[in-house]
């Protein structure tokens, strides 16, 4: 069996598509269609094809053009927008790591120094202690390194709730 | 005198119908050019997609669908013969990711007969003819045999709307066309032998 369709198929296919078949039908390819198969079955089933295509798009209830090209706008601005979004929203998330970095590693590096100029500052009977009221902090804390510890935590939870806002900011990428 | 107003797209769609081949020379798809261009193909995109998927509803959807991402691209060829060659890529495309996804029980439990086009009452002859037909062929040979003959698509142009190769078309299509002639026979038989 071979699959080599057979010369006079695209004739035929050319009649059945101009709606020229049977009538302006070749008396040769009449003859040859009632001696080949192939093209027989070819026309078979190009005119239940046809048939077929014209009662089903019959029934097809397309909605307005409008509709459509209003939700393609949609899509398009919404496109445009995320795209705009994703890096802005990237240099963001860039930026505040590179923040919270140079935050840390100038802590770790002024840490020594800060000691330092704190104890520099008791020595000057300047009680650091004294600035937080006696009910909030406890005895044995004042003057110790909880208080270098405060600025810190605080700064941490600063950027914590900025990045927690940006992150929940962001557009989501699927619909 | 005042002047009519005029529908004016924020962003420009698709750019198709175009005399020239040069890109630039394009001109982009206006709102009207757009509802004639879906006027002429959205039914015979649907009848393709009810047939080859043999569920009307999810041929409104992705005919919908379709139409949406056409207009959110830039077609490769200016032309309406390509832009409703690329719509139906689109169609063919959407329809297998349907097929991948998984699908919900309570579809696959309903039984096909309430998914076909009409009522067994309203069928014409040649859906009451080639509906039990399709039925019994794969979905890839039911595309294929729509693409050749209710479209009048050629090889290539079936190869660049589903993706297979141009070559293997040839014989995937004289394999379904084989399979379909038979049925057929046999279906047109049991007519007559029931009369």
């Amino acid at each position: 069996m071979s699959a080599n369709p057979c010369p006079h198929e695209s004739e035929i296919r050319q009649l059945a598509a101009r709606g020229q078949w049977p009538h302006a039908c070749p008396a040769e390819l009449a003859a040859h269609l009632s001696s080949c198969r192939s093209c027989r079955d070819f026309l078979m089933l190009d005119q239940a094809f046809r048939r077929d295509r014209t009662q089903v798009m019959l029934q097809s209830v397309p909605p307005a053009p409008g509709t459509i090209w209003w939700r393609a706008q949609l899509r398009r601005r919404h496109t445009a927008l995320e795209s705009i979004d994703k890096p802005i929203a990237r240099v963001q998330i860039v930026t505040l790591c590179v923040y919270l970095l140079a935050a840390l590693s100038l802590i770790a590096w002024q840490a020594v120094s800060g000691l330092r100029w704190l104890d520099a500052l008791r020595r000057l009977s300047f009680d650091f202690g004294s600035l937080i009221p006696s009910s909030v902090l406890p005895d044995k804390m004042a003057g110790s390194g909880f208080l270098l510890l405060l600025p810190i935590l605080g700064a941490v939870a600063v950027l914590c709730s900025v990045l927690i806002y940006v992150i929940s900011n962001r557009v989501p990428e699927k619909h | 005198m005042r002047k009519q107003p005029t529908v004016q797209c924020v962003y420009p769609l698709p750019k198709v119908f175009a005399e020239e081949a040069s890109p630039v020379a394009i001109r982009p798809l206006e709102c009207d050019a757009f509802a004639g261009f879906y006027q002429r193909t959205a039914p015979s995109l649907w009848a393709y997609l009810a047939r080859v998927s043999g569920d009307p509803a999810l041929a409104d959807d992705l005919m919908q669908e379709s139409f949406v991402r056409f207009l959110c691209v830039n077609l490769p060829e200016p032309g309406e013969v390509a832009a409703r060659r690329y719509l139906f890529r689109i169609g063919a495309n959407l329809l297998r990711d349907h097929w991948r996804r998984p699908q919900p029980a309570s579809i696959h439990e309903m039984p096909e007969e309430l998914f076909s086009i009409a009522g067994s009452s309203s069928l014409s002859d040649s859906q009451a003819m080639l509906g039990p037909v399709l039925k019994q062929l794969r979905p890839r040979d039911r595309e294929l045999l729509w693409l050749a003959h209710a479209e009048g698509y050629s090889h290539r142009e079936i190869a660049e709307i589903t993706g297979l190769a141009s070559a293997s078309i040839r014989l995937l299509l004289f394999r379904a066309r084989g399979k379909a002639a038979g049925l057929l026979r046999k279906q047109s038989k049991g007519d007559r032998n029931e009369r």
